[in-house]
């Protein structure tokens, strides 16, 4: 056996013997915050003795500590069901929310479900034989304690036990390695005596170095002071001590789940949970996301689209490492579905479901993958954390559209859609159907409803069929400004969906529009960067922040990137047209005039930084 | 790395240390949270301090010093007119050698007592005086203390239950809450809006040198943000002299 832990950036590995360790627990929770606690009692329940270790004061993570109080989609079920109803009633009778009554029923039914709290505590090393974890060092008040276990459960959110473990993790997006936007949050209590929780997002920050993200935090909480978060009708009470990151390390997992599988909705065969939500991405640089988030998200106009993902233990297995489990936001899945899977709801019963698979091996003496699954899914079904209605698919689901989706296969059905405000869904459809329905879309772009020849062309610049390509640029031309009404929000501009697709299709044709866009001060004094002409959307909903110019310019930036790859004979060109683009400021100052590091003078920064870097 | 002064804790004293000889002196603060002047904000000492906590983490942002937070010092050794020191953040064990420590934290064997507060709160806002002219015949309650505030819509008290100084917090949390779930007749309209995210503490001395260069200023030996800013100030000035 070695113990293994990091110092100075490098890998320590010293022998050790079982003598290292104080004691032995079948089951070894590391954090225990929104999944952990599930994990650690869950765990407890199916007879496993439980050790949960945690370095924050009190247990419940994002959720408590965080401040996270609310729901955000994930689909109800299992254990949390009867703490949160629990919880609810504490706070009628006695506080302003859940917050403090969760972490007090949390506490008490781990201790009712056989489970050591050891809180204060940070997991700083790990024992290993071979790729096998056997236990853990934990600095806790002052000292080192070391635990041997069965399974060891990675509930850090960050996956931090796994890297020490030196297991591999994938982390940021593909462009430019940046994870979501992170958040500041603020409790206020308001003139009528009830609590207020405000999010502000923060910007992006380099999560893995302390030194940065100590800065990060302490420069988002600051923020709070910005004259646009002022409230004049609350006082606040305090700002969360637990900083809102959304998305951190995902651990490489023996199967990965993809934003492909997602959208294509694949099933599978043992399901453990079902994760639910729309890719609630939050960052605004949709330009910077990946293709196939894109093709959805910006092309489709599908933001707030909801899918179903069935997890499995798969999923939640670092790869080549046993007796190692993850639970929590960084499991096996890529930067685009981390978007959607990590919804408290969700995270709880993937904890719920990860003691399941713990506390069984532990109990057979095997690994997780050698527990029959049919005895796994009675446990869950039992507990309602497993469930066939919990296989949704996907939805459109909230209080602007509410209803089932279906991928279309009709062209006449593809027809009647094309000729709407909201043509998302037929879009997609055309993508996902490909050369069979082009002769269609050709035959529509000729008729005279222009609402039906434009969408036409978008469907085709999605398949990418050359055929859309002077309707593209036209609109281009033409700064259409049209908005599609498919979602509650995000809806995406006509003009920045059409250059999103010339730049996916390499169009020569449209770089001196691009070049326009991008280089002549005279394009921000265009009437529709200014102007409200489409009421149902919510202009500049972030205050001070240009929503059109932003994602036009970011938009036309990435495109013309996305062309000088396609073309080698433009590529100075696009040099040329890229630097003088982004040799000032200009570009950040038209969209906001927060100051540097907030989110909304990062969303345009991420944009030049990236730009600068691709030339 | 190497630094002139590594400060302990992110507490009102350290900032008035470094804001001083951070000037002269290259520092390195760390503190195991990620809050700041949490002894006075984050514990709910002082009715309205902790509605200060931006400008707190504003001036902390700006100070000339690195920072570490999140993060455990695991060890401190001497050797040769230096301390090394390792600390843990995130996946990693970091070294540092700094020539000075100062630490501003109060350790259990330092206080001489310690409350957990939480803010309480009523719709109605007159009931607040009531309630402190009340002498409460409920034997838990001797152990609780009120601090009303001023508030024109509302009634807000901050609530301080006196712990044993072995308590952790945790369990301190635990016997707060159980103590407002019995709570008397009188308090039943009242509820927590927050509980403090660390204890109420006193230390029993204000200064001293621990060892050569290790100076122990623990900032909540002092009632107010502003002296024990000044304390930190103080020393600074003398690390400089
Ligand atoms: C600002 C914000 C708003 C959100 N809003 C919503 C919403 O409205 N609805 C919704 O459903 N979801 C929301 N989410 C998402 C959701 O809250 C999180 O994705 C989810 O809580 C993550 O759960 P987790 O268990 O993975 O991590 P966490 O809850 O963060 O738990 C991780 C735990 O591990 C501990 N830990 C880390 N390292 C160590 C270590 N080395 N040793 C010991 N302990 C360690 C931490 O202290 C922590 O307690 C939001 C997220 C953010 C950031």
């Amino acid at each position: 056996m070695i113990y293994r832990r990091l110092v100075n950036g490098k890998a320590e590995e010293k022998p050790a013997g079982c003598e290292s360790f104080h004691k032995h627990f079948e089951v070894i929770v590391a954090g225990l915050g929104t999944a952990g606690i599930y994990a650690a009692i869950s765990a407890g329940r199916n007879g496993a003795q439980v050790l949960g270790i945690d370095r924050l004061s009190a247990v419940g993570g994002m959720g408590t500590v965080g401040y996270v109080s609310g729901y955000y989609y994930g689909l109800g079920g299992g254990l949390h069901i009867k703490v949160d109803e629990e919880a609810e009633q504490l706070a009628e009778e006695s506080f302003l929310n859940t917050v403090e009554p969760k972490k007090y029923l949390f506490e008490n039914k781990a201790k009712e479900n056989n489970v050591e709290l050891l809180l204060e505590s940070t997991v700083t090393g790990v024992f290993m034989e071979g790729k096998t974890v056997k236990g853990v060092s934990v600095f806790s008040k002052g000292e080192t304690l070391n635990f041997s276990c069965d399974i060891l459960i990675d509930a850090t959110a960050d996956a931090n036990v796994c890297t020490i473990a030196g297991c591999s993790t994938r982390y940021g997006r593909e462009t430019d390695g940046l994870t979501r936007p992170f958040t500041s949050v603020r409790i206020s209590l308001r003139k009528d005596g009830l609590l207020a929780r405000t999010n502000h997002d923060s910007g992006y920050v380099n999560q893995n170095d302390p030194f940065q993200l100590s800065q990060g935090i302490l420069h988002a909480h600051r923020s709070q002071l910005l004259e646009e978060f002022a409230d004049p009708d609350s006082r606040l009470l305090f700002i969360a001590p637990f900083v809102g990151i959304r998305e951190g390390r995902l651990i490489e997992a023996e199967i990965t789940i993809t934003a492909r599988d997602v959208i294509e909705c694949k099933q599978a065969d043992e399901p453990l949970f079902y994760g639910y939500s729309d890719f609630d991405k939050h960052g605004k640089d949709h330009a910077l996301e990946s293709e196939v988030l894109q093709d959805l998200y910006v092309a489709a106009n599908l933001s707030t689209v909801c899918f179903s993902v069935p997890v499995t233990l798969q999923n939640l297995i670092p790869k080549g490492y046993k007796s190692l489990l993850a639970a929590g936001r960084h499991l096996g899945v890529d930067h685009d579905t981390a978007s959607i899977l990590r919804m408290k709801r969700d995270m709880q019963k993937c904890g719920e479901s990860v003691g399941v698979c713990a506390a069984l091996a532990a109990r057979y003496g095997v690994q997780p993958t050698e527990v029959p699954y049919q005895e796994i899914k009675k446990i869950l079904e039992e507990t309602g954390c497993l469930t066939e209605e919990h296989n949704k698919g996907i939805w459109f689901d909230d209080r602007y559209r509410k209803e089932k989706v279906k991928w279309l296969k009709c062209p006449e059905k593809i027809k009647a859609e094309l000729k709407t405000d909201r043509p998302g869904i037929a879009i997609y459809s055309c993508k996902l159907l490909g050369d069979s329905i082009v002769p269609h879309l050709k035959k529509w772009m000729e008729e005279n409803d222009k609402m039906l020849r434009t969408n036409s062309a978008l469907a085709l610049g999605l398949i990418g069929d050359a055929s859309c390509l002077d309707t593209l640029r036209e609109i281009v031309r033409n700064r259409d400004a049209f908005y599609y009404k498919d979602c509650r929000r995000t809806n995406q501009l006509r003009s920045a969906i059409a250059i999103y697709l010339l730049g996916k299709l390499g169009d020569l044709e449209i770089m001196p529009t691009l070049r326009e866009i991008l280089c002549d001060p005279l394009e921000y004094e265009k009437p529709l960067y200014h102007e409200i002409t489409e009421l149902s959307y919510h202009f500049n909903n972030t205050k001070n922040f240009n929503e059109v110019y932003y994602q036009i310019v970011s938009q036309a930036a990435m495109a013309v990137i996305r062309i000088m790859r396609k073309h080698e004979e433009v590529k100075e060109e696009a040099r040329e047209i890229l630097k003088k683009a982004f040799e000032d400021d200009r570009h950040i100052r038209n969209t906001t005039a927060m100051p540097p590091k907030t989110y909304e003078y990062e969303s345009m920064e991420n944009i030049k930084r990236y730009v600068l870097s691709s030339i | 790395m190497e630094y002139d002064l590594l400060i302990i804790g992110t507490t009102v004293a350290a900032l008035g240390l470094a804001e001083t000889a951070g000037k002269d002196l290259k520092i390195l603060i760390a503190d195991q949270t990620e809050m700041v002047a949490y002894e006075y904000v984050n514990s709910f000492k002082l009715p309205s301090v902790y509605s200060e906590s931006a400008a707190y983490y504003k001036r902390f942002h700006d100070l000339n010093a690195d920072i570490l937070l999140n993060c455990e010092i695991t060890n401190i050794s001497y050797n040769r007119g230096s301390y090394l020191i390792e600390i843990f953040s995130g996946t990693e064990y970091r070294t540092f050698e700094a020539k000075r420590i100062a630490d501003t934290r109060s350790k259990e064997e330092n206080i001489t007592a310690k409350s957990l507060n939480c803010l309480i709160i009523n719709k109605n806002k007159d009931e607040a005086v009531e309630i402190l002219s009340d002498k409460f015949n409920h034997d838990a309650f001797k152990e609780v203390t009120f601090i009303p505030e001023t508030d024109e819509n509302l009634g807000i008290m901050i609530m301080k239950v006196s712990c044993p100084l072995e308590m952790s917090l945790p369990e301190a949390r635990h016997k707060l809450i159980e103590l407002w779930l019995k709570r008397p007749e009188r308090l039943r309209k009242w509820k927590i809006a927050a509980i403090g995210q660390c204890f109420d503490t006193k230390a029993k001395f204000p200064y001293c040198e621990k060892n050569e260069n290790y100076f122990l200023l623990p900032s909540d030996y002092y009632i107010t943000p502003e002296e024990s800013y000044e304390a930190g100030v103080q020393l600074g000035r003398r690390l400089l002299a």
